[in-house]
């Protein structure tokens, strides 16, 4: 029994010195051994590490991609607009040594490296136009280029100076500060009445346009429709004509007594009075008796 | 008896220990197991599993086979409660300095869990962000009005590709399925003169429509009246050489029957004619001597017979 506890005994200091002995680094933490405060060792890299139990410390860092998100700030172009930026960045302790010199905690890092940013990204924006920052066509836009820019020359500092790398660095937003914005909506509302106008007023005109074409088609139909009228009309008495004529020049002293004939019988009417002498033709027989009609019986 | 199982204890303690390694991964999970802090296995399926007991060995699961979602310009958590986000979260400016109102909906699967489980913490919101930095790129080169009507499709695309392709470059094990385009609209300060531009678009139309039902009103009756005109002209003609032809035959039956007794035929012509006629007239028959004149007034002092 007793040689059991000594057993357990044993057992239980091993495990206590393995567990000083020994410390994990996480997939998501970098690890810096520290004796009496002064870093001997750093490891980057997951896994069981060794250290000496009592004297040396293990202090951790985050190796996970952190975002740094500052509050939006206002920003004057080189044409002298403000502009207010939303920019994110993404870093990530790169060399855990150098951070843990040059930032005494992770706030200190986030403000160091937002004032960098802050600082890089005036200076930049003093140097570009507005319409540079966006634009329509596709030449002007300096944007991705001004940022690239920014995320390069940060990346550089951030890692020379603070062990830090930086992953991303990006605009997220640009908007106007609330005075501009309503004088954008001013604009822009000035705008959509003059488009609106302009659709209504070439309604107008191209109705108007479509409507006269139709007036005068309509008339162009018609007036060759009349022209075609008395050009048939016409050729119905040329032929009437060529056939009065054919007939007529059978005997045209007989067509003329007929046709007289045919217009007394057209004009006269209980409206007119007619005188006749009494020597005339007609009354002749009335006056002189039958020898008359013997001597000019043959002229009506 | 009671001596035995003291003495097995430590063995027991042992077996009990092992056994707290046993885990479950369920059927739309994969689990991590990392040694030491050091991933092992990445991607662990779904059953029952043993790992080493801690602190040796530990394990993670996540639903992998679910689909995420994040929005963008908008609160996401409010969104799906459908409670209404500012609208200033929402509005990006466009390439022609006009400002419009985005919302979006990014929707994510997990693909690679070690990385997104220790890569980053919370990656979905750097996801937001870069989608909303991807917007912002896209919408600045997009002129307003292409961007409400034929880029619009683009916007979704364009977004989902870039913002893929920088989770990519992070390696956050994060694949961006779709980009739902939610609603791209003008910002409700002037969307009443954006509805007004919809509208007089439409006016525009309307009035070009009536005049159009005007001229396919008015040709096709003119075409009917000009028909009608000529066919009126055709028959005219038709009938005119009609007459013709019957007075013609007329008077050549005539002129027969003449020839064969002129004289007779032509006096009884001229009496059948003064017959028919003279009963409607006024006639008044005076005695002259030739060459006199007659005088006219005395039949207006009569009035009559």
């Amino acid at each position: 029994m007793k040689r059991v506890r000594w057993i357990l005994a044993a057992a239980l200091v091993i495990v206590a010195a393995i567990w000083l002995s020994f410390f994990q680094v996480d997939v998501t933490e970098f690890a810096v051994v520290t004796q009496f405060g002064r870093p001997v060792s750093v490891h980057t890299d997951p896994g069981l590490k060794a250290r000496l139990p009592l004297v040396q410390q293990v202090r951790r860092f985050d190796a996970r991609l952190q975002v740094l998100e500052p509050a939006q700030a206002e920003f004057l172009t080189s044409d002298k607009k403000n502009v207010v930026v939303n920019w994110f960045v993404v870093w990530k302790i790169e060399d855990p040594l150098r951070y843990f010199r040059a930032l005494p905690s992770v706030a200190a890092a986030k403000s160091q490296l937002t004032d960098v940013i802050a600082s890089e990204l005036g200076s930049a924006l003093a140097a570009t136009e507005f319409n540079h920052l966006i634009s329509t066509e596709g030449e002007n836009r300096k944007l991705g280029e001004m940022v690239q820019g920014i995320q390069d020359h940060v990346q550089e500092i951030a890692h020379r100076e603070y062990g830090i790398a930086v992953q991303e660095f990006d605009v997220r937003r640009l908007s106007f500060p609330d005075q501009n914005r309503r004088s954008v909506f001013e604009r822009m509302r000035a705008e959509r009445e003059r488009i609106a106008r302009r659709y209504r007023s070439e309604g107008e005109e191209e109705a108007r346009k479509i409507r006269a074409q139709a007036d005068r088609e309509e008339s162009r139909i018609l007036a060759e429709a009349e022209e075609q009228a008395k050009m048939v009309r016409g050729q119905g008495e040329a032929e009437a004509t060529r056939i009065y004529g054919e007939a007529i020049a059978k005997d045209p002293e007989f067509y003329e007594f007929v046709r007289t004939l045919e217009a007394y019988r057209t004009f006269l009417d209980d409206k007119t009075t007619l005188v006749l002498p009494s020597d005339s033709e007609l009354m002749r027989l009335l006056t002189d008796g039958l020898e008359a009609k013997r001597r000019g019986g043959t002229r009506p | 008896m009671k001596s035995r199982v003291l003495r097995w204890w430590p063995i027991l303690l042992v077996v009990a220990w092992l056994a707290t390694g046993v885990y479950t991964v369920g059927s739309e999970e994969l689990a991590v197991v990392k040694r030491f802090g050091r991933v092992m296995d990445p991607a662990v399926p779904s059953g029952i599993h043993w790992r080493m007991p801690w602190p040796i060995e530990s394990h993670e699961k996540f639903q992998t086979t679910t689909v995420y979602k994040m929005g963008v310009g908008m609160i996401t958590r409010d969104y799906l409660r459908g409670i209404p986000s500012p609208e200033e979260l929402s509005l990006w400016l466009t390439g022609d300095t006009n400002i419009l109102s985005v919302k979006m909906m990014i929707q994510y699967t997990v693909v690679d869990l070690p990385s997104y489980l220790y890569r980053m913490e919370s990656s979905q919101f750097l996801m937001a962000r870069i989608a909303e930095a991807a917007l912002t790129e896209t919408l600045g080169a997009m002129a307003v009005d292409d961007a409400l009507t034929i880029e619009r499709p683009r916007i979704a695309e364009e977004v989902r590709s870039r913002t893929q392709d920088r989770l990519d470059e992070l390696q956050l094990g994060i694949a961006v399925n779709t980009v739902n385009l939610l609603s791209v609209d003008p910002p409700s300060q002037v969307i009443d003169v954006f509805r007004d531009v919809q509208n007089a678009a439409a006016d525009r139309e309307r009035i070009m429509n009536e005049a159009n039902g005007y001229a396919n009103s008015v040709i096709p009756r003119a075409r009917g009246e000009a028909t009608w005109v000529t066919e009126r002209a055709e028959s005219d003609r038709n009938a005119r050489i009609a007459q013709a032809r019957g007075d013609a035959s007329k008077f050549l039956a005539l002129l027969t029957e003449y020839e064969k007794i002129p004289d007779a035929t032509r006096r009884r012509l001229y009496l059948e004619t003064m017959e028919e006629v003279l009963p409607k007239v006024k006639r008044y028959v005076v005695d002259l001597e030739k060459g006199d004149r007659f005088d006219l007034r005395i039949l207006d002092l009569e009035n009559g017979e």
